[in-house]
């Protein structure tokens, strides 16, 4: 039963329901409704006879969790924030990015985010420390509440802000830089990014700073959007997997001789201190991407798999997903209006739904089925999906879990003014400069595209739900009934 | 409980369960578009009163604090190129001073030492020999920082021969197209956003142009210039 074995993805379906309902313009009564029915129906479809003792309770804490955690999530998005009536803010800028022809920088101020715009020569490095007079505004929020068909995505500028905690636009009548934070992650950031440029020939600098500041080389990214592999650039699980994993490679070592060493502190071959330590090294990481709803899904699922060893109960992969998108909702509900939340939860769905299957049957089957899964958010909000990427996907992804590391390796010394950097930047360069040559050889046979269409879309949110009833261990029959009746009602909404 | 009664039971679950997701369904089909949130406009507080509301008064031009010291950077000719810390309003001559002065085989013609200056430049000060040589003077020529990039920190201008590459300030739509890797709809971002942002103060501003990056940038480095 979905109760016992997975009870994470009953309240994050639950959830989802009630916020796919708001999004829909259904009043909140109906989604909290909804959410419930959804809540009792999983559970219903779930049940085989016997249940295992203990059910009923965990399905009524279960339930109290769902109603709160309707609360909590629904009342922001209904009762949309006051704006802060202050004429003048202070605070750190803890993003800056170009926004059309002009830039905005995030201030994190003691009344809350703000957002400015400000002309591209005069903007202000993450990290810095502003003094901002002028007056708070709402977000600009255009009346989108009627349905449209005739796009399948809008573009709302004042949720893609909320999903990324701004509170008010503040509109600037002074802008003024103070100095620098020090050892805050933006100020490391800023440095890094610096650095970045000025020593990196120009793949490193678009791969590295995709990898470890989380900004994206626009020519870059129209190369991997054609190449259909654009996930590479976003930092994700695959990236915080990637940099956990070469992390616990070079510490397991430490972790085997700790024991033996301090065995009164360090036990089961130091599995709390490997946890701790990458715990550690996975949320420097992710601060220093900027803190992506992607990274941050991916670090808490990373994170519960991680206290799962250290306390020696492993987590159902599911699970540790549902576990992490729920966190990220209960944190900022408007997260779920962020295409960037739901393509990498709808992946990691996906991919630990198939963490069964191991060796070269996973690789081979991963890429196109995430490819599918996602398919229909790709397509809506870029129009289309390049059909090379079902290939290119089974080769990218085992090759930049390779690349990533080795670039940024081969980046270390220039990037720290050490001796021989140039030559290793330009290895570096090297190996980029033949993926490069290879995805676009690969892109040239096959140019295809897929649009969107409705037979497409509804087939992928049939496989996609049919994995996630697998995932929470329904039967094949339940599961694909699952998935025909969901594709159902979210074509019938959306 | 017997297996058939087991059976029974998990089938009317499952009854039950597909009712509940059909509902759902339902329910949320039939009242979608029927309910609008109150508009996220609300504003607490007396800061703004309903006088503003009705008569919106014009959104004021941000100012921006100047820097206390520009930084500039200056190599060629001269007797301790590196980067120099001056006061703004600074012109060439003070930058060439705080440098140790000009080389034996500087150019001091073709430098314009009066050349206003502003934070972040880098003034090239070229040697005698490239005057003879070459069919055009190189005057001296004044870049914005490598370390730039996507960060858009301070800029600079640069003065260049009339072969020199470029001037992306000026150049037209065409010309813009005779660059490497621009083809016509990142020549006119590159015209619009000269004219919405006023000129360009360094290269690395064409990172704030649509489809620019910095591999792209890179390519184009010495073929153009920033006047």
């Amino acid at each position: 039963m979905i109760v016992c074995s997975t009870p994470a993805s009953l309240l994050l379906a639950s959830w989802v329901v009630a916020l796919l309902g708001i999004g829909a313009g259904a009043p909140p009564w109906a989604s909290v409704l909804a959410a419930c029915l959804v809540f009792v129906g999983l559970a219903g479809l779930s049940y085989s006879a016997p249940a295992p003792s203990g059910t009923m309770w965990t399905g009524a804490f279960l339930f109290v969790c769902l109603l709160a955690g309707l609360l909590r999530i629904l009342w922001p998005v209904c009762v949309p924030p006051a704006v802060p009536s202050v004429r003048e803010i202070e605070g750190v800028v803890s993003l800056e990015r170009k926004w059309g022809y002009a830039h905005v920088i995030l201030v994190d101020s003691a009344s809350g985010r703000f957002l400015i715009r400000v002309p591209p020569s005069r903007t202000a490095s993450e990290g810095s420390l502003v003094s901002v007079t002028g007056r708070a505004v709402p977000l600009p929020s255009p009346d989108v509440r009627k349905r449209d068909r005739s796009r399948v995505v809008q573009f709302r500028e004042d949720v893609f802000w909320r999903a990324r905690g701004v509170v008010a636009e503040f509109v600037p009548s002074s802008v003024e830089e103070t100095g620098m934070s020090s050892w805050t992650f933006s100020s490391l950031r800023t440095e890094l990014r610096r650095r970045i440029v000025s020593a990196m020939p120009a793949r490193m600098q678009a791969y590295l700073l995709a990898a470890w500041v989380g900004v994206k080389d626009p020519e870059l990214q129209e190369d991997h959007a054609r190449w259909g592999t654009a996930h590479l650039l976003a930092v994700s699980g695959f990236h915080v997997g990637i940099a956990v994993a070469a992390f616990m490679l070079f510490l397991r070592p430490v972790a085997r001789r700790l024991p033996r060493l301090f065995p009164a502190v360090f036990h089961e071959g130091g599995a709390l201190f490997t946890s701790v330590a990458a715990s550690v090294v996975l949320w420097a990481y992710v601060g220093l991407t900027g803190a992506a709803a992607s990274a941050l899904r991916a670090a808490l699922m990373v994170q519960v798999i991680l206290a799962g060893q250290a306390l020696g109960r492993p987590a159902k992969p599911v699970n540790s997903v549902c576990v992490a998108a729920c966190a990220l909702l209960l944190w900022n509900p408007w997260q779920f209006w962020d295409l960037g939340w739901r393509l990498s939860v709808v992946a990691a769905l996906t991919l630990a739904a198939l963490a069964d299957l191991r060796g070269v049957r996973g690789v081979f089957v991963s890429g196109p089925v995430v490819w599918v899964a996602t398919y229909p958010l790709v397509a809506a909000s870029f129009g289309t999906v390049p059909v090379v990427g079902l290939l290119l996907n089974f080769v990218a992804i085992p090759a930049f879990s390779l690349i990533f590391p080795l670039i940024s390796l081969l980046a270390a010394p220039g990037l720290s003014g050490l001796p021989g950097g140039v030559v290793a930047a330009s290895l570096g360069e090297r190996i980029l400069t033949l993926w490069e040559g290879f995805a676009e050889a690969t892109a040239s046979f096959i140019p295809g595209t897929v649009s969107w269409s409705i037979l497409g879309a509804g087939g992928a949110a049939i496989v996609f739900l049919t994995l996630m009833g697998r995932g929470m261990a329904l039967s094949i029959r339940r599961s694909l009934f699952m998935g025909i009746l969901g594709a159902l009602v979210l074509f019938e909404l959306f | 409980m017997g297996w058939n009664e087991e059976k029974k039971k998990s089938l009317t679950f499952l009854a039950a369960g597909v009712l509940c997701l059909a509902a759902a369904g339902f329910l949320l089909v039939t009242f979608s578009g029927r309910w609008k949130s109150p508009p996220s406009g609300m504003v607490a507080g007396p800061a703004l009163s309903m006088k503003q509301t009705e008569t919106p008064s014009p959104v004021p031009q941000p100012t921006f604090a100047p820097p206390a010291e520009w930084v500039l950077y200056v190599t060629g000719a001269v007797r301790s190129p590196g980067v120099y810390r001056l006061p703004p309003g600074a012109r060439a001559y003070q930058l060439v001073e705080r440098a140790g002065g000009l080389r034996p085989d500087a150019d001091s013609v073709s430098i314009n030492l009066a050349m206003p200056l502003g934070d972040g430049m880098h003034v090239h000060v070229p040697a005698a020999l490239s005057v003879v040589k070459g069919a055009n003077p190189q005057p001296a020529r004044a870049e914005a920082p490598r370390t730039n990039g996507a960060a858009g920190e301070a800029g600079g201008r640069t003065i260049r021969a009339a072969d020199a590459p470029v001037d992306i300030n000026t150049a037209t739509n065409g010309e813009l197209e005779q660059l490497p890797g621009i083809g016509p709809k990142i020549a006119a971002a590159i015209v619009e956003h000269r004219s919405t942002n006023g000129p360009f103060r360094s290269i690395e501003d064409l990172l704030l142009v649509k489809g620019i990056g910095p591999k792209k940038l890179e390519a184009l480095r010495n073929s153009i210039v920033v006047r």
